[in-house]
């Protein structure tokens, strides 16, 4: 099939669209067209998108042919079709957050990360669904409605970037934003069968992006290849004069990198039965386990390492997201609180309530835990190989939990293995890995050390080039 | 077997903080909110009886920087 037509144009990945572009096999417009005539088809039974931007879309993808057609070409994006979380602002434009207290919110200003893009040739044509205020890391939303799983739409998406997952995996958008505070860019990446990376904290600027928790959100993309990951992160990560967390460490060309001469001889994968397989499914564990088996098969080391306890990192991880989104919230929580659903209220309560001196020992906490990590880690291996979840894939009913009893176990549970990267700050990669026998996707994340996102491409990469997980398409 | 944490929250005690936050709570749910705050204070107790005296976060800020502790 050409690219040209819409059902294999729409399979492509960014890098293979945005090649296609550039040798003319494939027109801004009609990428554009074929992307928009899917959201259209999938919005009902997925609910991904917030809204499109048709007409604007459309006009700013004729200009992308107009500007090829006399050799200019915006950078490695040009004309590569997108849609994003709906928590990144332009300004002037409302940003949902998928809230009802931000639906007729005027950004304040416009996000670095969409200029990024922009100045590289994407085009936005939408924003989607996510959990509200990023706060939830199931993909219901219960303003904007439950975003569904394309591979089966009674399962969840993940969350919070819901409609990142469920967009990208059933080809309504070439990627995606998400954000990532305790697993909301893993998350829907493994339940939905996409990569999803969550950067060094401080790797991709934060201005323009709605907060959660300052010390633990993250900037970064859910796309269908490690490829395509490398490729937007080249694009979005640097230093930000607007934003003074952004890390001033240099950014390497992660594209160019992601083929290591000798394969993945003399890499050292790290493996633990520490933590990360408490409790795990059967099933989602021998998946695990056949991904660790084919690095081994590509030439990597495989190194048993010994991490310190991270269960009390977790709890304290719990309590700096809490703390900080409540930190955030104070004023609305004071004059708006029936306007938050029960969910959010409740978790912002939590939040309210942690102790001064305990948000500051979780803060004390976090250099020698990181330090402990980097020694027993990183001094042994290059990156760490755990699973991103540690269970099946649940339906949007069991977790149909709102504000009740249940809800911090559910919340919990769901981020375990996440949260702790988030804690250390550290960058994790998640990967597609295969997929249970109810259809449903996984995944492994590959931890890396801090600013090493180049390392955890070109792993993640040589793991698709030999694995076809990634390849598979709900839509098919 | 690290001590139990000092910070036994109460409903009384979450709702008097929520009150000082200006944020009213239900009672209904106050007592749910003190549960798992304790629940995540006992949890991560372990770690913050072994912190040195000096841990401050600013040395995960530095190493967060991509500077060398």
């Amino acid at each position: 099939m050409k690219p040209s037509q819409p059902a294999a144009l729409l399979e492509l990945s960014c890098a293979g669209l945005a090649q296609a572009i550039r040798a003319t096999e494939v027109s801004c417009v009609g990428a554009m067209e074929a992307v928009l005539a899917n959201a259209d088809s999938v919005q009902g039974s997925l609910n991904c998108f917030v809204r499109i931007d048709r007409d604007e879309a459309l006009a700013a993808a004729r200009l992308a042919d107009a500007e090829l057609a006399r050799g200019f070409l915006r950078g490695p994006l040009h004309g590569v079709p997108m849609a994003h979380k709906d928590m990144y602002y332009r300004e002037g434009v409302v940003s949902t957050c998928g809230s009802k207290i931000c639906r007729d919110r005027p950004a304040p200003s416009t996000s670095t990360a969409l200029k990024r893009l922009d100045a590289a040739g994407a085009i936005q044509f939408g924003v989607l669904n996510m959990a509200e205020f990023a706060y939830g890391p199931t993909g219901h939303n219960y303003h904007l409605g439950h975003c569904r799983n394309p591979w089966n739409p009674a399962y969840i998406t993940g969350g919070s970037s819901s409609g990142s997952g469920a967009a990208v995996a059933a080809r309504a958008s070439f990627a995606a934003l998400g954000s990532d505070t305790g697993g909301s860019i893993r998350a829907p990446a493994a339940f939905c069968g996409l990569s999803g990376i969550k950067p060094t904290w401080g790797r991709v600027s934060r201005h323009g992006a709605m907060p959660l928790s300052f010390s633990m959100d993250t900037v970064g993309p859910l796309a269908r290849t490690v490829e395509d990951c490398a490729l937007i992160m080249g694009v979005i990560a640097g230093a930000d004069p607007l934003d003074p967390t952004a890390s001033r460490h240099p950014v390497p060309d992660y594209v160019s990198r992601l083929s290591r001469p000798h394969g993945l001889s003399g890499l050292r994968v790290g493996t633990t039965k520490r933590y990360f397989y408490d409790g795990m499914d059967p099933e989602i564990e021998s998946l695990v386990q056949a991904s660790l088996e084919v690095y081994a098969r590509l030439g990597a080391e495989i190194v048993e390492v010994d991490p310190p306890d991270m269960e009390p990192w977790g709890h304290a991880a719990v309590m700096i997201i809490a703390a900080e989104a409540a930190a955030a919230h104070a004023n609305w929580m004071r004059t708006r609180p029936q306007d938050y659903s029960d969910q959010v209220r409740a978790r912002l309560e939590l939040g309210l309530s942690v102790p001064a001196a305990t948000y500051i020992e979780c803060l004390r906490l976090r250099g020698v835990a990181l330090q402990e990590f980097s020694t027993a880690v990183f001094g042994n291996v290059d990156l760490l190989h755990v699973p991103t979840v540690s269970f099946q894939t649940p339906t949007i009913a069991e977790t149909d939990v709102g504000g009740g009893d249940t809800m911090m176990k559910v919340m919990n549970t769901i981020t375990r293995l996440s949260r702790v990267g988030n804690f250390l700050g550290l960058p994790c990669l998640s990967v597609p890995a295969g997929f249970a026998k109810n259809g449903l996707p996984t995944a492994v994340q590959l931890i890396g050390r801090q600013f090493d996102e180049a390392t955890l491409f070109a792993a993640g990469h040589a793991y698709q080039q030999a694995t076809d997980w990634h390849l598979r398409s709900p839509m098919k | 077997m690290p001590p139990e944490s000092p910070a036994k929250y109460t409903a009384e005690s979450a709702t008097a903080l929520l009150a000082l936050a200006g944020v009213e709570v239900d009672p209904a749910r106050a007592a749910g909110i003190a549960a798992t705050i304790n629940a995540q204070v006992r949890g991560a107790n372990k770690a913050f009886v072994a912190l040195p005296f000096e841990a401050e976060p600013a040395t995960y800020l530095r190493i967060s920087a991509g500077e060398t502790p």
